[in-house]
């Protein structure tokens, strides 16, 4: 089990200042997204909290996010988000101050 | 629904005729006879032979094993004439099974020599096989497994897989792992989600460590034993000499099962609870016991984080409600309870039954919960026991080391299925039985997608048909290595003879690919010794267990051993109370878990009335105990004189209207689809309930062993860690 969360939202808050200062590509939209984001359990959000909170993410993505998890389980780690098509490591890197992972690995084995 | 209260529970007549019957046999079975009394209870006089060896006339020479199939880690005298093996037998020094030995091990001297085995490398021309070297292989499999890296240089990690367990030493284990992960590839998938990940995980969050947290001797100090879905008669025969001895000395033997099964031989008491309703009988004794001031109210508060989480939780769960949902009788459920309260020790077997179900995390929860609140979590007498599992701990500094500095989080099963699905998984290097996951028709069409699979196996088996290319692999008497059991102990194995055709160990086939997929990166090993030298040389835990030790001693050495000279550490886990946790005690409150529930399993037939209407019987299966899993026991003509196919098991009341007798065949259905079976209709299954055994598969030559995959028509649900087996919705009807 893998805690994201501690202070994070001055995290939040330094990471999208880093972000808006640090020159990187970042287009008007994108920063108006970034900085009205919310951050969302990865583990128990639903495709519509995805997509009203998570930049980036619009409903057809959040409802993949979802469906990913249904099949395999809670996210273990936050890079699990690139086996998921239209997730990219662009966004991966803007988003990743917007989850809390909290969740339960897949198999532990005693055998 | 027929009337429960005839078939639910001690005044079971069916169950006190059996009862009768177990303790005349107790009588008679004297202590060393144990191993042979089991399995003639279990196989009929046939198994008597089991124990004995032969003459010394017969044999040249006599070598110290053990056997690879279940965690009980039997060890064994293998007799050796004219370089073969004649026969097996049970070491009578082994302190926990004391010689004992069930059918399963025994099989192996056929399944040796059997005509059937795969000796040499096969590659798939076609739908032809041709024989190639093993360097020939070995290089084709390096040759893939580089070309994904040369194809993908920046996204490889995820296209090579591997399907475990690799029971054959741990060594292999611990070589496959060095192979992949230092070629940075992190993918192993771990059998645990198809086997008892749940409860091992939900062990882990309770009290920090996944493993049995007491050992099976302390079953003589308890006062009550609690088998919880614990077939120990039927799927680990060689510890019913501990149920025997603990009954000698008084011990209670309380077994909750819905059906009877050999265990019920031996019990004082058995409650038979609805499938998937274990969570909610616990739940309906914790709220007496909190009602009754029953519980240790001094241990609860120096001990337990959630205890307040845990009495809501229980609230509602009154005597009779726990009667509705469970079908055991209200006054049944209380008297339970109250003799939980009143006495001091209660040790609790965790059958593998328990993990079956989407539930079964918030069940081992509510398990550890109950023992907790009557003082009953460490110290003698008292614990929680779970009959797989075993494997030491202390190899996370191992793992460390022998990886890629770049290497990727690594992607259980389900995560793996998903990728073959899309066909990115390029490589797939299956060491185990691809059939040990729910709807096994989803699983085989997404490994079809996979551009090269190599199998590791023994037989012409299903797994063959999906590979690429076939490795054959040795068998336990062929190789050499450490094991583990359920009680913490690690156990070396002497290889016997040599190893047939090209057949190869799993550490070897591992050491020779890691070397040629590492670049340089694979350490200089050339022996199963070599690698355990290697998890020694940096895991203090495993300090204390030099193999010249585990060579001596005929039961295996009790982990942990810090040092070579300390003495096996039987018992609890947790002396003085003191919890592997952070802050050392029980953990309750586990957000991860959710708040304490109980649910319904997904696809009971109680949970949905529409359901109900389509499929309203309620499906279990299991083992038994000839055979292991759907795999290499099933390639045995001495089990398969013992099985019978795919059968069900039903009470007569389950099928009084569909005009169903005896002995007919009837079609299980599911909502994946259906298998043809014959029914049994018998008293001992709760009405409403069916079961049927696991281990049948299409591809094997004895008609006894061969049958429908029961796995392909089980629904794929899971809990947040483990695959369901049981408690969904079927139906039977007439063939």
């Amino acid at each position: 089990m893998r805690k994201i969360g501690l202070q994070r939202f001055t995290c939040l808050f330094l990471f999208v200042f880093f972000l808006l200062t640090a020159g990187m590509t970042v287009s008007a939209e994108e920063k108006k997204e970034l900085l009205e984001g919310k951050t969302v359990n990865i583990n128990t959000a639903t495709a519509e909290e995805f997509a009203k909170n998570v930049p980036l993410i619009d409903k057809e993505l959040a409802e993949r996010i979802v469906e990913y998890r249904e099949e395999t389980g809670d996210f273990q780690v936050l890079e699990e988000l690139l086996q998921i098509d239209g997730f990219t490591r662009k966004m991966l890197r803007r988003l990743k101050p917007f989850f809390l992972l909290e969740g339960l690995g897949g198999d532990e084995c005693t055998c | 629904m027929a009337d429960r209260k005839k078939i639910s529970s001690s005044q079971n007549p069916e169950k006190v005729k059996i009862t009768e019957i177990s303790r005349r046999d107790f009588l008679k079975a004297g202590a060393t006879a144990v191993g042979a009394g089991i399995l003639s209870s279990t196989l009929g006089t046939k198994a008597r032979l089991f124990a004995a060896p032969l003459p010394a006339e017969y044999v040249d020479r006599e070598v110290d094993s053990c056997c690879q199939f279940c965690q009980v880690r039997c060890t064994t005298k293998v007799q050796v004439k004219d370089g073969r093996v004649v026969n097996v037998y049970g070491n009578s020094e082994n302190f926990w099974t004391g010689g004992a030995m069930c059918p399963k091990g025994k099989s192996m001297v056929e399944l040796t020599y059997s005509p059937h085995r795969l000796l040499y490398p096969l590659m798939r021309e076609g739908s032809n096989w041709k024989r190639i070297s093993y360097q020939q292989a070995l290089d084709l499999v390096a040759g893939r497994i580089l070309k994904v890296k040369d194809d993908f240089p920046d996204d490889y990690a995820h296209r090579v897989a591997m399907l475990e367990p690799l029971w054959e030493s741990r060594e292999s284990e611990l070589a496959a792992k060095m192979a992949l992960r230092l070629a940075g590839f992190p993918d192993l998938c771990s059998p645990g989600d198809a086997c008892i990940g749940s409860s091992a995980t939900a062990l882990k969050l309770c009290l920090g460590s996944a493993v049995s947290p007491t050992t099976l001797d302390e079953i003589l100090n308890a006062e009550i034993a609690i088998l919880w879905g614990a077939n120990i008669a039927e799927i680990y025969p060689p510890y019913m000499r501990w149920i025997n001895l603990a009954r000698e000395k008084g011990v209670k033997i309380v077994y909750l099962d819905p059906r009877s099964t050999p265990t019920s031989n031996f019990c004082d008491l058995q409650l038979m609870p609805r499938p998937g309703t274990d969570g909610a009988l616990i739940l309906g004794i914790i709220r007496l016991l909190i009602h009754e001031n029953l519980y240790d109210r001094d241990y609860v508060a120096s001990h337990i984080n959630g205890f307040e989480e845990l009495a809501q939780a229980a609230e509602p769960y009154t005597p009779e409600k726990v009667a509705e949902i469970t079908w055991i009788p209200a006054n049944e459920v209380v008297a339970f309870a109250r003799s939980l309260g009143q006495r001091k020790r209660t040790i609790l077997w965790m059958g593998g039954s328990i993990s079956r179900y989407t539930n079964s995390m918030q069940t081992v929860r509510i398990i550890v919960a109950l023992q907790a609140l009557t003082g009953n979590l460490s110290g003698p007498g008292k614990g929680i026991m779970n009959v797989q599992g075993g494997k030491p701990g202390g190899d996370e500094k191992f793992m460390e080391i022998y990886r890629d500095p770049n290497l990727e989080p690594r992607l259980n099963f389900r995560k793996v299925l998903y990728n073959m699905k899309r066909s990115r998984v390029k490589v797939l290097l299956l060491n185990a039985s691809y059939r040990r996951y729910p709807d096994t028709n989803k699983v085989r069409k997404a490994i079809s997608n996979v551009d090269f699979v190599l199998y590791r196996g023994f037989f012409m088996d299903e797994e063959s048909q999906l590979a690429h290319l076939i490795i054959p692999a040795t068998m336990v008497y062929e190789s050499e290595g450490s094991q583990y059991g359920a009680q913490r102990q690690v156990v070396w194995r002497n290889r016997v003879i040599p190893r047939p055709g090209e057949t190869l160990e799993d550490w070897r086939f591992y050491t020779d690919l890691g070397k040629k997929i590492t670049r340089g990166a694979f350490p200089s090993v050339n022996s199963a010794e070599e690698i355990y030298e290697l998890l020694r040389k940096v895991s203090p835990a495993w300090k204390g267990i030099p193999i010249e030790r585990l060579k001596k001693s005929p039961t295996g050495v009790t982990w942990p051993g810090a040092s070579p000279d300390q003495p096996d550490t039987r018992g609890t886990l947790y002396p003085d109370n003191r919890f592997l946790t952070p802050d050392g005690k029980v953990q309750l409150h586990i957000p991860a878990l959710g708040p304490i529930k109980w649910k319904e399993p997904k696809g009971s037939p109680k949970s949905n009335k529409n359901k109900a209407k389509e499929f309203p019987l309620i499906f279990t299966q299991g083992k038994v105990v000839q055979h292991w899993q759907q795999t290499y026991t099933n390639w045995s003509s001495y089990m398969a004189q013992f099985s019978e196919g795919n059968y069900v098991q039903a009470h007569p009341e389950t099928v009084r209207d569909l005009g169903i007798k005896d002995g007919d065949w009837v079609y299980l259905e599911t909502k994946l689809g259906k298998l043809k079976a014959r029914v049994k209709l018998a008293k001992s299954i709760l009405p409403g309930v069916v079961w049927t055994p696991s281990h049948p598969a299409p591809a094997n030559p004895f008609s006894g062993n061969s049958g429908y995959s029961i796995n392909s028509i089980i629904p794929y649900y899971w809990d947040k860690v483990s695959a369901q087996f049981n408690g969904f919705g079927c139906r039977l009807t007439r063939a």
